[in-house]
C-alpha cells in the first residue's frame, strides 16, 4: 500500500471510531434518559421558534444564534478523539503504529474537520428545511427571507470552517498535553482556551459586528454573501499557520516526551 | 551467528525520583522465545515500551532489528501493550480489518485461522466480550503479522482460565517453523514456563539473569525455585 | 510432576529440569524398551509441543537429536518415524546401557566403594531377578 492509501486509511478509522469503555459500563438506562432529554430539548426549542413564528415576532436569522458555542465545541471534538485512546487504553496500539507520528495526529485532525463539516453542513440543511416550512406555511415569511437566512448561515458557517483548524488543533493539544512532558503547561492552555474564549464571547457583539457578522444575524439590512473584513481573513489565514504549527509541535512531543 | 535481536547497553530511564530502567545491559538473540520475568514494577514493561519506541531511554542506548527503536522499526515488531485494551465499538471482524489496513505484515487467513482455533466470533463487538475474548483478539492482531519480532506485556493479566489456555494453545500452534522471535513478559510463570527457552530475568529495572532456560533449570530448577532464589528480598515477610 | 501420555509414548516432564534433556532420554528408552513399536509414526512436533505444553523449538531439537542418533527418520510429507531396523535400536540400547553403568560406576567409586562392593551387593539383592524389563 502506498502511503497516501495509509493516511486515508488512518482517517477513515479516526472517522469511524466512537464509544468509550467509561460509557459501556454506564447501564443503559442512563443512555435512554439522554436521548430523552436531548429530544425534549430539541422538541422545546423547535415549538418556541415556530411559536414566536406564528405570532410572526421571529426573525429567522436570530434561529443561528443557537449555534453560538460551536467554536467551543469544535475544541471539545479536538480533545475528546486523543483524549479517547487513553480513556480506551488502546494508545498503545495507536502510537506503535509504524508510522510517523504527524500521520496519526493529523488523521485525527483532518477526520475532527471531515465530522465537524459534516455536522455543520447537516444542520445548515435542517436550518434551511425550517425556514422553508416556515415560509410555505406562514403568509408572513417570504421567500426571500428564507433565502437572506440561508445566506447568513452560509457567513456564519464559513466562519466557523475557517476558524476550525485552528480550535481543533488546540482541543488536540490540549489533550495531549496530560499525557506528555507537556503536562505542566496543561492548566495554562485551558486557562488561556477558557479565559479567551471567555473573553471573546462576552464581548460577542464586538467581534461579531467587527466581523461584520451581527447585522447578519439581527438586522434588517441587505445580506451579502461573505461580508468578512480583510482582517478576518487574513486572521483566518494566520489561523491556518498557526494550527499547522501545533499539529507539527504535538507530533514532535508524541515522539520524543511521551511519558507513559 | 546471526545478529541479536535486541541489544541494550547501560539503558537507563527515570521517571522523576523513580528509575524505571537502571543501567540495564542484556543482549537478546534472534529466533527464540524468551521470558522476560520479574515482579510488578520490576522495568519489563519500561523496557518494552523502549524497545517499541514509545519511551525514549535517558542514558545508554537500546538496538532493536539492528536500529534505534522508532515508528521504523515497528514495521518489524508486533506489540500487544499492557493492560491494553479494543475499541469498543468495533466488532472482532473490524479489529482483524483494521490490522489488514494498517499493520504490515499482517494475514488475514492466518488471523482467521486463529480466530477459528481460538473460538472467537467474529461478528461480536469487543463491548460484549469478556476480557479474555478481548484478550485473544488482541494476540491474533500481534500473531497473525509475518514480522521478525513479536513483543507480548502481560498476555495473561487478567483473564480467565479458559482464555489463557486458548492462548497459550495458540502461541504453541503458531510458533513451530517460525523463525520469530518472541519477547514475553509475565509475572505469574505457571504453564507457561515449558515456552520460553531463553530468560530475562529483572528487578529493580536491572536484568540480573540472562541465557538459556535450560542453563537457569540446570543451575536454579524450576522457575518456582528461581524465584524464592534470585528474588530473595522480595520473598520475606 | 504429571504423567501424560501423547500416542504411545508416556511422558513426565519436570520443569525443574532441563527439558530438552528429558524429551530426549524419555523417547530414548520408549524405544530401547518397545513402549514405541519399531517403524510406528512419532507424534509431530506441534502435537508433542501442545500436549506438554512446550516450546516447539525444544521438542524439535530434541527430535533432530534422535534423528541423528538413528533411532527416528523422517519420511517426506508423512512425518518422524520409529526406526524400522531392530539392530539400530539394539545397538542403541546397548551403548545406552554401557554409558549408564559407567556413570553408575562412577557415582559408585564417588562413594569410595569399589566394584567388589558393588558386586557382592548385586550378588546379594538381585539374583533372583534374571534382568529384563524392570523400571
Amino acid at each position: 500500500m502506498n502511503s497516501s492509501s495509509i493516511f486515508w486509511a488512518l482517517v477513515r478509522h479516526e472517522w469511524k471510531l466512537k464509544g468509550s469503555w467509561r460509557r459501556q459500563n454506564r447501564s443503559p438506562v442512563t443512555k435512554w434518559w439522554w436521548i430523552i432529554y436531548l429530544s425534549l430539548v430539541i422538541i422545546a426549542a423547535l415549538s418556541t421558534a415556530t411559536y414566536y413564528a406564528i405570532h410572526e415576532t421571529l426573525h429567522l436569522q436570530n434561529l443561528w444564534y443557537t449555534t453560538l458555542g460551536f467554536p467551543y465545541m469544535l475544541f471539545f471534538v479536538g480533545f475528546g478523539i486523543l483524549k479517547r485512546e487513553w480513556e480506551n487504553d488502546t494508545h498503545g496500539w495507536w502510537l506503535t503504529l509504524p508510522y510517523p507520528r504527524h500521520w496519526l495526529i493529523g488523521a485525527k485532525w483532518v477526520a475532527a474537520w471531515l465530522r465537524m463539516l459534516l455536522v455543520v453542513t447537516g444542520l445548515y440543511v435542517l436550518g434551511a428545511l425550517y425556514a422553508t416550512v416556515i415560509a410555505l406555511c406562514l403568509s408572513h415569511y417570504t421567500f426571500a427571507d428564507v433565502s437572506s437566512f440561508l445566506l447568513s448561515g452560509l457567513n456564519w458557517f464559513l466562519l466557523i470552517v475557517g476558524f476550525s483548524p485552528f480550535l481543533l488543533a488546540i482541543g488536540l493539544l490540549t489533550a495531549e498535553s496530560q499525557f506528555t512532558a507537556l503536562r505542566p503547561i496543561s492548566p495554562i492552555l485551558w486557562v488561556l482556551f477558557m479565559g479567551g474564549g471567555g473573553l471573546m464571547y462576552s464581548n460577542t457583539g464586538a467581534w461579531l459586528r467587527g466581523s461584520g457578522m451581527s447585522q447578519q444575524f439581527t438586522d434588517n439590512q441587505p445580506i451579502i454573501f461573505l461580508p468578512f473584513t480583510w482582517q478576518v481573513l487574513a486572521f483566518m489565514g494566520a489561523s491556518w499557520l498557526i494550527a499547522y504549527g501545533i499539529i507539527r509541535t504535538c507530533a514532535y512531543v508524541l515522539d520524543k516526551k511521551l511519558s507513559l | 551467528m546471526t545478529q541479536p535481536i535486541v541489544i541494550c547497553q547501560q539503558a537507563t530511564k527515570r521517571y522523576g525520583k523513580k528509575t524505571a530502567l537502571d543501567k540495564l545491559t542484556i543482549t537478546i538473540p534472534t529466533g527464540r522465545i524468551v521470558g522476560v520475568l520479574g515482579p510488578n514494577g520490576c522495568g519489563k514493561s519500561s523496557l518494552f515500551r523502549a524497545i517499541t519506541g514509545l519511551i525514549r531511554v535517558d542514558e545508554g542506548s537500546i538496538e532493536v532489528l539492528g536500529q534505534q527503536p522508532g515508528w521504523q522499526t515497528n514495521r518489524g515488531i508486533a506489540y500487544l501493550p499492557d493492560r491494553g485494551r479494543w475499541y469498543p465499538n468495533h466488532s472482532a471482524r473490524q479489529a482483524l480489518e483494521w490490522g489488514e489496513s494498517l499493520l504490515p505484515g499482517f494475514d488475514m487467513d492466518t488471523a482467521k485461522r486463529l480466530a477459528n482455533f481460538m473460538d472467537v466470533d467474529l461478528e461480536m463487538k469487543l463491548s460484549g466480550m469478556s476480557r479474555g475474548q478481548e484478550a485473544r483478539i488482541l494476540l491474533i492482531l500481534c500473531m497473525a503479522r509475518n514480522v521478525p519480532l513479536i513483543i507480548l506485556d502481560e498476555p495473561f493479566a487478567g483473564i480467565d482460565v479458559m482464555s489463557r489456555e486458548a492462548i497459550i494453545s495458540g502461541l504453541i500452534d503458531y510458533l513451530e517453523n517460525r523463525n520469530q522471535s518472541v519477547l514475553i513478559s509475565t509475572h505469574d510463570i505457571q504453564e507457561v514456563e515449558g515456552l520460553f527457552d531463553y530468560t530475562v530475568m529483572m528487578n529493580q529495572g536491572t536484568a540480573i539473569w540472562s541465557g538459556e532456560m535450560d542453563d537457569l533449570r540446570a543451575e536454579y530448577g524450576s522457575l518456582h525455585n528461581v524465584f524464592r532464589t534470585l528474588y530473595k528480598k522480595e520473598w520475606k515477610p | 510432576m504429571e504423567k501424560q501420555q501423547v500416542g504411545s509414548l508416556r511422558f513426565q516432564i519436570d520443569f525443574s529440569q532441563p527439558l530438552h534433556e528429558q524429551i530426549l532420554d524419555q523417547v530414548r528408552s520408549a524405544i530401547a524398551k518397545g513402549e514405541i513399536g519399531l517403524g510406528e509414526k512419532m507424534p509431530s512436533v506441534r502435537e508433542l509441543a501442545q500436549e506438554l505444553r512446550m516450546n516447539p523449538n525444544t521438542v524439535m531439537r530434541a527430535y533432530q537429536e534422535l534423528e541423528r542418533d538413528g533411532l527416528t527418520e523422517k519420511r517426506r510429507g508423512q512425518g518422524t518415524f520409529v526406526t524400522s531396523s531392530p539392530e539400530r535400536v539394539q545397538v542403541f540400547r546397548t551403548d545406552l546401557a554401557a554409558k549408564y553403568i559407567d556413570a553408575f560406576l562412577a557415582q559408585m567409586s564417588s562413594l569410595g566403594l569399589t566394584w567388589t562392593d558393588v558386586k557382592a551387593y548385586i550378588q546379594q539383592n538381585h539374583t533372583s531377578d534374571k534382568g529384563g524389563d524392570r523400571s
